[in-house]
């Protein structure tokens, strides 16, 4: 089982090899080895403060939203392999189970956790 | 039908996804040139890129005020590492590298992995515009890929395994495009969405000065934008296998299909990136949530009554 | 040095430009973005991006810094050039193309890069044709101006070319000391994000950022300070920089006319539909639309350049066909920075933004229907002056309005929005610093 994943790893390593020959090339043939040290753009004018803060995202209600949705996909890529031998109560318990989550996406919706703006 | 190729494959991964890519970019550019009463040419297109290159190669790198470094630039390098790897199990007619059991899982984590990648790229620089980038697409992700599951669910319930070459295998008489069109539809909207391309490509947008682009310069810029094209060509490399029946097709060799109709799905991608302003994400995230989820719901349950009653 | 140098040329042979328009440079922008068009080269959207700084116009004195700035941000192989006159602008492009591809022409790492001094132009970049202008005082980068932060003093800052804008920090970042860490509180000199109330009552970071002066997209001389929680902008402040009193690009025939010159309703026409397309040219990027943004500028220029109007009468319906029905642009728009008939006149907003009063899809609108208009005019050979009623006169000229209560409109309106809501708010207004007061008199009223 875990000798299907030799083609994937190599290619994973060869393909990091090729983007470390981008890198190689480039300190090869470039104009400059030292990275140019810049203030980040702020259309002309400098920051007065690190950009890199607790940043605010007003869809973070969403996220517990999509957190109990990709529960649901790990039980539900299994499910792919087996719904046609296991026939319909493998059906019906997986929509009703999305149907519960679907109650949760028209009460978010409801309660404007997708607006943020 | 689908078989695993010898180690070497692996050698011809980039080259094939990467010249797709470059088409890609060539046709990208002609549309734009003509839009603008440019010439066209495929010689004045393609020195065009290769310019590009150059200067990218040649050109000095950048870094800014305290930046975070070490996420910058595993972000920047796992964006087009992602994409090759999720190419690892797109079948190119009869052969792919890794046809593994559980591919659609791979291709659909190597995706995700996008997100982290770019949220990563968007953090490093320490870049107010550079940041809002990085979020929008964490927000973009949220958007597009709970539809983009269902779509991949669909074709997998259909075909009743979650291995790509049995999924084209079960698309012998009907491919799955045609009786399942709204899986088709979201999939390809998603290819869009996590190559950060065309109406959605808010996290690289012009309004934020590029958004993840805006810091980066020389290499790194070079290894961001051809990580988008080679994700935007291995999404619909992908579109193929799932849903238009893979190398099937009669007269030609199986490996001519695959190439046909990856070169038309990315030809539509296109389309739509060069004809569609940018959709923000503050409008779009309540229509993937309320419109798209449920549909995708309806045909994945479709598709499980079909594989049921068969 | 050989492959460097080769790929050098190479790289020269399609430079990437960021262009840095300066209020009262309208007419070198056109040449310019008239020019990069013509030799199929890209316009850079940040300094990362960028081969080349083209400053279109002379550069006032409150956006000097920000231009050494953006200078300053862009890695090598660099040039730059100032044009001066729009006629000069292919000489100053084949310039600063010729510099882009010289062997080692910067080895841009070496400590003379990181020096604020190096900033300054050196001689050999002095172009025939093309006039750098005189480095700012490399010391005015470092002053530690104190800006007003306060949000209470709103609607004071619309000074005209005063002072150097201020930069924005308690701190400037010590660019000698690039990613030294100075300390716990302050790594590389800047201070930390600081938290504040929200509109929900929570307590969260707070980051305060600029928009313009010098922005893909964006009207020349116009900041934005904004305060940002999230992408969200919590307060903003806008100034309007660098106007020189002389009156717009847009309306100098309709001002000609209205001291008795002898100027046809077409050339008004005609400078007034080249507005709406500009404007348009400009809306269409920031939404993220680059090919009819292309063709829009495509015809702005075709007008302007005299194109008679069945050269370009159905070009330009294919383009507000194009515009105006696309479902996506109008869903993007709709409900955006919504400023009533009532608004406008109670802020003293007049022109097409009063005219269209309503959300931005309503004012694209109405740069559409008032573009088909002029361009219907622009062979009229009457005299503008001899049409008599002036309602022509003040109808033509009325294009651009003075820009002080459209940012008055902005600083309320992109309160609440997402950046990129705000993007497209700015662009609908689009005002034009050349029209603040101190230009002559005002023909608006008729």
């Amino acid at each position: 089982m875990t000798g299907d994943f030799v083609p994937v790893l190599v290619l994973a390593v060869v393909t990091v090899g090729v983007v470390g020959a981008i890198y190689g090339m480039s300190r090869l043939v470039g104009v400059d080895r030292e990275p140019l040290r810049a203030a980040p753009f702020g259309s002309g004018l400098l920051p007065g403060e690190h950009a890199l803060s607790r940043f605010h995202v007003r869809w973070y209600t969403l996220t517990m939203l999509f957190l109990a949705f990709d529960m649901e996909m790990v039980f539900m890529y299994p499910w792919t392999r087996v719904v046609a031998a296991v026939g319909a109560s493998a059906v019906i318990e997986m929509f009703s189970f999305l149907a519960v989550l679907l109650a949760g996406v028209a009460y978010a919706w409801r309660e404007g956790a997708m607006r943020w703006a | 039908m689908v078989e695993s190729a010898s180690l070497w494959a692996v050698l011809a991964v980039l080259p094939l996804l990467g010249g797709a890519a470059v088409v890609a970019v060539c046709a990208d550019r002609a549309l734009a040139a003509r839009a603008a009463g440019q010439p066209y040419g495929p010689r004045t297109i393609a020195a065009g890129v290769g310019s590009d290159t150059a200067r990218l190669l040649v050109g000095q790198r950048r870094t800014t005020l305290a930046p975070d470094r070490l996420l910058w630039r595993l972000g920047l390098i796992a964006v087009p590492t992602a994409a090759v790897l999720a190419a690892a199990v797109i079948p190119f007619g009869r052969w792919a590298v890794d046809d593994l059991g559980v591919g659609v899982v791979w291709f659909n984590g190597m995706e995700i992995a996008t997100w982290a990648a770019l949220w990563a790229a968007g953090w490093g620089p320490n870049s107010v515009l550079s940041l809002v980038g990085g979020y929008r697409m964490v927000a973009q992700g949220l958007a597009y890929e709970l539809p983009h599951m269902f779509a991949l669910i669909g074709a997998a319930t259909a075909a009743g395994s979650l291995q790509v070459g049995t999924i084209v295998a079960h698309q012998r008489h009907l491919w799955f495009a045609v009786w399942m069109p709204v899986g088709f539809v979201v999939y390809l909207l998603s290819v869009l969405g996590f190559s950060f391309t065309g109406p959605f490509d808010q996290p690289a947008g012009v309004d934020v000065a590029g958004g993840v682009f805006a810091e980066v310069a020389g290499p790194d810029r070079l290894i961001l934008a051809a990580g988008r094209w080679l994700l935007l060509t291995a999404g619909a490399a992908m579109a193929v296998p799932l849903f238009l029946g893979g190398g099937l097709g009669p007269v030609l060799p199986a490996w001519a299909w695959s190439t046909v109709k990856t070169f038309a799905v990315l030809g539509v991608l296109v389309g739509v990136r060069r004809s569609v302003p940018t959709v923000r994400l503050e409008r779009w995230m309540p229509v993937a949530w309320t419109v798209l989820i449920p549909l995708t719901i309806a045909q994945d349950l479709i598709a499980a009554l079909v594989a049921v009653s068969r | 040095m050989g492959v460097t140098h080769r790929m050098l040329r190479a790289a020269a042979r399609r430079p990437h430009v960021l262009v840095a328009a300066m209020p009262t440079g309208t007419p070198i922008r056109l040449a310019v973005e008239a020019q990069l068009r013509r030799r199929n080269w890209p316009t850079a959207w940040s300094p990362a991006d960028a081969d080349v700084l083209v400053v279109c116009g002379s550069v006032p004195t409150g956006l000097r810094t920000a231009v050494e700035e953006l200078w300053a941000e862009i890695p090598g192989p660099r040039s730059r050039t100032c044009v001066v006159a729009a006629v000069l602008a292919p000489g100053a492009l084949d310039a600063a193309k010729a510099r882009l591809a010289m062997p080692n022409q910067e080895r841009s790492g070496t400590p003379g890069r990181s020096d604020p001094r190096a900033h300054a132009t050196p001689p050999d970049q002095m172009a025939a044709g093309a006039m750098s202008p005189p480095g700012p005082d490399p010391a005015d980068r470092h002053l530690d101006v104190s800006p007003d932060q306060d949000p209470a003093g709103q609607g004071e800052a619309h000074q005209g070319s005063g002072p150097d804008i201020d930069q924005q920090g308690p701190e400037h970042p010590s660019m000698s000391h690039g990613d030294m860490d100075d300390g716990m509180s302050m790594p590389a000199g800047l201070a930390m994000a600081e938290r504040g109330d929200d509109r929900d009552g929570l307590k969260l970071d707070q980051l305060h950022a600029t928009l313009g002066p010098l922005l893909v997209g964006w009207p020349a001389g116009l900041v934005l300070r904004v305060t940002l929680q999230g992408d969200i902008i919590q307060s903003a402040r806008g100034e309007l920089v660098g106007a020189q009193g002389r009156g717009s690009f847009w309306v100098e025939p309709a001002t000609r006319a209205m001291y008795g010159e002898a100027v046809t309703v077409g050339e008004a026409a005609r400078r007034t539909a080249g507005c709406y397309l500009d404007r348009l040219g400009r809306f269409l990027c920031v939404a993220g639309w680059p090919d009819p943004a292309a063709a829009a500028r495509v015809l702005r220029d075709d007008v302007l350049a005299g194109a008679a109007h069945h050269e370009v009468a159905s070009r330009f319906a294919a383009v507000a066909r194009r515009v105006g029905r696309s479902r996506t642009l109008r869903w993007m728009t709709t409900g955006l920075g919504v400023l009533g008939a009532a608004d406008a006149t109670a802020l003293g907003v007049t022109g097409p933004v009063a005219r269209a009063g309503g959300d931005v899809t309503a004012r694209y609108r109405q740069w559409l229907a008032e573009a088909a208009e002029m361009l219907d005019l622009v062979d009229d050979p009457v005299l503008l002056t001899a049409h008599g009623d002036g309602r022509a006169l003040g109808y033509l000229h009325d294009a651009v309005t003075p820009p002080e209560p459209l940012l008055a409109a902005i600083e309320r309106l992109v309160v609440g929005a997402e950046i990129g809501a705000a993007r497209l708010i700015v662009a609908s207004f689009d005002p034009d610093v050349d029209e603040m007061a101190g230009h002559p008199a005002s023909v608006a009223d008729g």
